[in-house]
Order: structure tokens, then C-alpha cells, then sequence
């Protein structure tokens, strides 16, 4: 083998900044394990490694999918990519909400979920909870704009509105242009879910009384409805209603100050004497059993939705980690740096176990098909809530 | 602890009857002032992330800039009343918090340690005043934890250093009377101190924007493009990357105070949203979870707060017996402390905690500045590591 000759100019440089005597006398109390130690560092430094690629699904859950609903979720995800990513950031800080996004996400949305009647439902738990799962991995703003006009509102109609009423309102919210929101939170009533907004039932309709607040959606621009949630006052179960934004007596007023998901237009809507006609009585909801019922169904989603923003974190602080250097070195992939390390691959496992948990709640649901079961519910979301 | 204990501001365990007179005094002047003048307008300006310029003369009128310096002016304050007006600036609003820091802990500190007798008497006494504000420029782009290889370089050329080079993340740097850059001297190769005053040719600092912590204190990005300054203005003391970690080690503890104030701040609405929420007919303060939560919280902030006071105590008896590992335990342990208070407070608060007008979520996101700044919890992890072991594992 033919000697490797030292690069001349690298010594000539290290002995102009050396003590050489010091350095003797170092070299001198040298052990053999620190010896290949400097070796080992020197030669690793000399030969980089290649840096693999950065990949949130460790175990590769979306190995569920078939190759056929693979494609829809990479639609997903290089639309988040190339569209929400670069501009998001401008939009969360100002408060605002994406307006111009909104005719290119709903191409998206139908070549995706696709625009045969009632496409709310045309994925399937799983590949919904996925393709959540991919743009909360770009922005939780877009994700939360996407599930409560699709999820909450759409879901809504789907689940307990009446076929005159899905066909008013499904195509036109399936093609986004009209936007839905939902109200059920009021001012004082937010965990305990006892609304307060009363409706007090006459021959022509309802009247609705009474103030509700932080609707996400409701103070977005084009033309958007609100299903209403109100306690019926002759027997105090809860109904709901769907009510246009132009509605005499409704009025919505943006929340201002948030410090999260600061792209969603949360509102607070006040409701004075508004008349609502029986026809847009959702005939389905008899009960707050009804609206659990759905929000058990959502609450799968936001599982989802919570995986994704995890693995979006997981990836970008791998990709900081990877590139940024101090003390001479990327933090990650040498054997130092043991802290940076080891957030990382605790993250790591805590993504995948957050995509398990939601794919094994999905699927329970796939099964039972038309309804939640209740045992995992809250176990799918409050797993993914506290990692 | 009867609840007036905690509408006082949260005492559990009587750190007051430990503090002197003085220290006493400095906490109802603090305190006062962020509840009449902070706390009404700082949301406003953290949303829009301006500095409130407006409560710079009355922060000065309170005479705590300058901290524990003695003469020039200053307060000469112990380090315990400058580590209880942290807490309760703190607790007031984390941004001006900061601003007060820089100027007064890092730029006054470095002059004071590192400065000549003729730096001192024409900064410090000005600065304490606050006519005068400071700004300290260690960070680079590419040099954060690694601050000891800043790559800033400071040339001597006749009676003059040229500087040149780039810094980020300069707090007050973008309207600072004064920067103290820190700058590898071509010579030498070591770290010095020099003071770059207001309108120096050369000099230029913009606003970093798109924060999400501390939006109303002002960090800037600095670029020195053969910046020239006069030998006079070299700190002669500032001989070695040594004598800017004295100046590290103589405020961190105060960042150690900071997260006390946030956590002090996050217990104290929680306890009272909780206090005043209702559902399911009852206030929430009530159910045994929200308890757990607010317990968890009171006794992490009073753990915090005997931790720091000690460490201070053990400052004012003699600075020397402070090692650089107990400086650093005191802030890597109650950021990571205070960092989980702040996010179960805003947990109690709901989906109020995300609001501004509940001041919560300020105090949330502001700890993950905390947490970061003055040493990253790893940085600080491995000095006290070094400390315990004798093994440095920072490579």
C-alpha cells in the first residue's frame, strides 16, 4: 500500500498556531485510548456521512394505505408543501386568515376527497385521519380552518340533516364556496356543554337568544354558515340550526389576542332574537347524546391532526439539528451532543406512537362503521395531547 | 396558607420574613409598577411586538439599573433585591424584563467588570439614569452555545480597532446608545470587549421580526462592515473569553429569577380563573385535576424561589463561593421548572390561556425565551456536569 502522504500545507498551518512545546509535552502524557479517539474524530471528519433522509413516519404507518390512497395523501402533502408552507408563517404572525389559499386548497380538497355527492365521507376514517395528519404536519391553522368547515359543519348536515337540507348546502360547502362554522361553545359554557342560547319554538320557527362565543371560521370571508347549537327551552335538549351570516339579529365579531393558531378567525357571536325557520332545524339532533355523537367522530381527527403537528416538529428540529453547526460539528449525528440526541429520538417514538394510537382508533371506527366506539375516544386524542 | 397570603403574591413559605427592609421595598415598588402601568397597556404592544418606549422613565424612576454596582450612580442593590425585582418585573411582563436586563446586567456589567475608571464614569452613572441605554453583542449567526469561537474580528490599526463581522439576536441593539461587541482580537486570537457607540459609521442592526416569545423587547441583527472605534473605547479588562463568562455567571442567576416571576405570575391567574370558572354548576377550582395541576405548580415556584434566594444569599456573602455550576443549575432548573408551571396554568385557563387579555399566554410563550436564552438548558446541563464530574462533554 503506498503511504499517505500528509497535506504540507494543513501542518504548516497547525504549527503556526501551536505551542510546540506545550504540545510535546501533551503528546507525552498521551494514553492509547485517547490516541484513537483523536484518530477516530479526525478520520470520522475527514469521511462526512451522509445525512439520511428526514423522515417523521418512522414505522411507516401509512403502510395501511393502499398504493391508490398513498397518492392522495402525497397530493396532500406537496400541496401543504408548496402552497401553505411558504406563506403561512406571514399570516399566523399578522392574525390573518389565508383568504388567498382558500380556491386552491378546495381544488385540492376535491381532487382528493373527490366530488362525488356528499365526499365527506368518500375516504374513509383512516385516509381522513391521514390526510389531517398531513396538513397539520404544515400548518395546524389550515387544519383547523379545513376541519371545522368539512368535519363540524359538513359533518353536521351529513350526520343529522335532513336530504332537503344536504342538498342545499352539501355541494356549494364541498366545493368551498361557502364556508361553514360551527357554534356550540358559549362564554361560560366551554367543558360542560349545557348551552345556554335558548330557542323558543313557534308555529313559523325558532327565535334564538343569548351570546356564544370562539367559532372558528365564522369571521372568514366568503359567505359562511353557522350551525348553532341551542337548547330547546320547552324541554331543555339541545338543537341545532343553521343560520346564514346575513340573518337579522346574528353578529359575529373576530377574537382578538390569541396566541395560537393565530391563522383560524375565531369569533364571538351574538345571537338577539334571531328567526330561524323550521326548515333549517337540523332534524337529526334531538339531544347533546347527538352532538357527542359527533364530536366523537371529530375528536379521531384531531388525533390525527395532533400527530401530524408533532411529526412536522420532529422533522424541522431534526433537519435545525442536522445543519446546525457549534463547536464544530452538526449537533446530531456524531456520538455527542447527547442531549440534542436524545430529544430527538425520544420524539421520535412519541410521533409514531401518537400515528398508532389514531390509526387503531380509526380503524376500531372503520369497523363499527356507522358509529364511534367509546371505549378509545378519549385515549386517542388525550395520548396525543400529552406528547 | 390562608388565600390573602397569595393575593399578596405568592409566598408560601414566608420567603418574606428572610428578605431585609431594602429587599421588602424593592418588591412593593416593582410590583406596584407593573400593576399600574405594565400590565394595562403590554398587551398591546407585545401583539403588535413594539417596545413600549413610553415606561422607560418610569422603569428608571424605580432606581434599580445598575443592580448590585456600587457608586457610579448605582443602586448598589443586593443581589437578592436584584434577583426579587426580576421576579417581580417578571411577573409583570417578561419583555421589559429583558430590556432591563441587557442594559443594565450585561452592558453595565460587562463596563463594570471589564471597563477603566474613565468607561465607568461616563457610562455607568448615565446608564443607571437610563438617559443611556446598553446592549450587549455576543451571539452571532453561526455561534450561539459555542460563544467562547465567536468569529467577530476586532483589528488594531494605529490608535484604532477595526471591526467587522455579524450578531444576532442583540437585544435594545437597534436603539442602544451603546453595544458592547464582543470581538476576537487578529492579534491575539483572544476575546475582547469593545463599547460601539450610537451612529458609528459601519455599524448597522435590524430588527429580527416574526417572534414568538417576548415580542415587545426589540432583538436585532448587527452587521460591522470595517466599523472603526477608538482604542479607547477596548475594554482593558476584558483580556480573555474568562472575563465575559464573569459577566454571564453575575446574571444568570437573574435569569434563574426570571422564570420564577412567569411561574409566580401563571399560578396566581390560574388560581384565580379556576377560583372564579364554572362548569358543571361549580368553579373548576373545585375538581380534584384542577387541584393536582395548581398543587404541582405552588410547589414547583416555591421550591424555585428558596433556590434562588439562596443562591443570592451565597452572592451578597461572597461572590467567590459562586461556583459557575451553581449559577448554571439555578437557571437550567427553574426554566425547565418554570416552562412546565407556565403550560399548566395556561392548561387550567382553557382555551382562555391562548387569549392575550388573560396576560397567561404571554407569560407561556415568553418562557420559551427563558428557557433558551443565557445558555440553553443543554449548555447549562453539561456546565454543572462538568462541575459534578470533572468531565467536560460539551463535544
Amino acid at each position: 500500500m503506498a503511504p499517505v502522504l500528509p497535506q504540507m500545507s494543513n501542518l504548516a498551518r497547525m504549527f503556526q498556531q501551536v505551542n510546540l512545546g506545550a504540545m510535546v509535552r501533551t503528546l507525552g502524557n498521551i494514553q492509547p485510548t485517547d490516541l484513537a479517539l483523536i484518530v477516530k474524530s479526525i478520520t470520522d471528519r475527514a469521511r462526512p456521512k451522509k445525512i439520511p433522509a428526514i423522515n417523521g413516519d418512522f414505522y411507516d404507518i401509512s403502510d395501511v394505505l393502499t398504493p391508490e390512497e398513498r397518492v392522495i395523501q402525497q397530493a396532500v402533502r406537496s400541496y401543504m408543501e408548496q402552497r401553505v408552507r411558504p406563506v403561512i408563517g406571514k399570516y399566523w404572525e399578522r392574525g390573518e386568515f389565508p383568504h388567498e389559499l382558500v380556491p386552491g386548497f378546495a381544488r385540492m380538497i376535491g381532487e382528493t376527497f373527490g366530488s362525488r355527492p356528499y365526499a365527506i365521507d368518500a375516504l374513509g376514517p383512516t385516509l381522513t385521519g391521514i390526510a389531517a395528519m398531513e396538513m397539520a404536519r404544515v400548518d395546524a391553522s389550515m387544519y383547523t380552518f379545513f376541519g371545522v368547515h368539512w368535519g363540524l359543519c359538513m359533518g353536521s348536515l351529513y350526520l343529522f340533516g335532513s336530504e332537503e337540507q344536504k342538498q342545499r348546502w352539501m355541494p356549494p360547502l364541498e366545493r368551498f364556496e361557502k364556508i361553514g362554522s360551527w357554534a356550540l361553545t358559549e362564554p361560560d359554557v366551554g367543558s360542560a356543554n349545557r348551552c345556554r342560547a335558548e330557542d323558543h319554538g313557534t308555529a313559523r320557527g325558532g327565535r334564538l337568544g343569548h351570546q356564544r362565543a370562539r367559532r372558528s371560521g365564522a369571521a372568514t370571508r366568503p359567505l359562511p354558515i353557522s350551525i348553532s347549537f341551542c337548547a330547546h327551552v320547552s324541554d331543555h335538549q339541545v338543537n341545532a340550526f343553521i343560520i346564514e351570516r346575513d340573518t337579522p339579529g346574528y353578529s359575529v365579531e373576530k377574537l382578538e389576542g390569541k396566541t395560537a393558531l393565530r391563522a383560524v378567525q375565531n369569533a364571538n357571536i351574538r345571537l338577539e332574537n334571531v328567526h330561524v325557520s323550521e326548515a333549517n332545524r337540523l332534524p337529526g339532533v334531538t339531544s347533546f347524546r347527538d352532538v357527542a355523537r359527533q364530536l366523537a367522530v371529530a375528536r379521531s381527527v384531531v388525533a390525527w391532526a395532533m400527530a401530524g403537528t408533532a411529526m412536522g416538529a420532529y422533522e424541522r428540529a431534526l433537519d435545525y439539528a442536522n445543519k446546525r453547526v457549534q463547536f464544530g460539528r452538526r449537533s446530531l449525528p456524531s456520538s455527542s451532543f447527547k442531549t440534542g440526541w436524545c430529544r430527538c429520538s425520544v420524539m421520535s417514538p412519541r410521533c409514531r406512537a401518537c400515528c398508532c394510537g389514531s390509526a387503531s382508533y380509526t380503524r376500531a371506527m372503520a369497523r363499527s362503521a356507522t358509529s364511534a366506539p367509546r371505549w378509545p375516544r378519549p385515549s386517542a386524542a388525550s395520548i396525543c395531547a400529552r406528547r | 396558607m390562608t388565600i390573602q397570603a397569595v393575593e399578596r403574591g405568592l409566598d408560601f413559605y414566608q420567603l418574606d420574613a428572610l428578605l431585609t427592609p431594602e429587599e421588602r421595598d424593592v418588591r412593593e415598588r416593582v410590583r406596584s409598577f407593573c400593576d399600574e402601568e405594565v400590565l394595562p397597556v403590554i398587551n398591546r404592544y407585545w401583539e403588535r411586538a413594539e417596545f413600549p418606549f413610553e415606561l422607560v422613565p418610569k422603569l428608571a424612576a424605580l432606581n434599580l439599573t445598575g443592580g448590585v454596582i456600587k457608586g457610579y450612580g448605582c443602586p448598589g442593590l443586593s443581589a437578592v433585591a436584584v434577583g426579587i425585582a426580576t421576579a417581580e418585573l417578571s411577573r409583570g411582563d417578561g419583555s421589559l424584563e429583558t430590556f432591563l436586563g441587557v442594559t443594565s446586567g450585561l452592558a453595565m456589567g460587562s463596563i463594570y467588570h471589564c471597563g477603566s475608571e474613565e468607561q465607568k464614569q461616563h457610562w455607568l452613572p448615565a446608564m443607571a439614569r437610563m438617559e443611556k441605554i446598553g446592549a450587549f453583542g455576543l451571539t452571532e449567526p453561526f455561534v450561539g452555545s459555542d460563544a467562547s469561537h465567536i468569529r467577530t474580528t476586532a483589528t488594531r490599526v494605529g490608535d484604532r480597532y477595526v471591526l467587522n463581522g455579524a450578531k444576532r439576536w442583540i437585544g435594545n441593539a437597534s436603539f442602544a446608545d451603546v453595544v458592547v461587541i464582543w470581538a476576537q482580537d487578529s492579534e491575539t486570537g483572544k476575546v475582547g470587549g469593545f463599547l460601539v457607540e450610537k451612529g458609528t459609521p459601519g455599524f448597522a442592526a435590524t430588527v429580527i421580526e416574526g417572534k414568538i416569545a417576548k415580542r415587545s423587547v426589540l432583538n436585532a441583527d448587527i452587521t460591522l462592515s470595517n466599523c472603526e472605534i477608538a482604542e479607547a473605547n477596548r475594554l482593558p479588562n476584558a483580556r480573555s473569553f474568562r472575563d465575559t463568562a464573569v459577566v454571564l455567571k453575575n446574571t444568570r442567576y437573574g435569569v434563574a429569577w426570571e422564570a420564577v416571576g412567569h411561574a409566580m405570575a401563571a399560578f396566581e391567574i390560574a388560581r384565580e380563573y379556576t377560583l372564579k370558572r364554572e362548569q358543571f354548576g361549580k368553579p373548576i377550582a373545585s375538581y380534584q385535576l384542577v387541584q393536582q395541576k395548581l398543587v404541582q405548580m405552588l410547589g414547583d415556584v416555591t421550591a424555585m424561589q428558596f433556590m434562588c434566594w439562596r443562591l443570592c444569599r451565597l452572592l451578597d456573602e461572597d461572590a467567590n463561593q459562586v461556583t459557575e455550576g451553581m449559577a448554571s443549575l439555578a437557571k437550567q432548573h427553574c426554566a425547565a421548572r418554570a416552562r412546565q408551571v407556565v403550560a399548566l396554568g395556561r392548561e387550567l385557563l382553557g382555551g382562555n390561556g391562548i387569549l392575550l387579555e388573560n396576560h397567561l399566554a404571554r407569560h407561556f410563550a415568553d418562557m420559551e425565551a427563558v428557557y433558551t436564552y443565557e445558555g440553553t438548558n443543554e449548555i447549562n446541563t453539561l456546565v454543572v456536569g462538568r462541575e459534578i464530574t470533572g468531565i467536560a462533554a460539551f463535544v
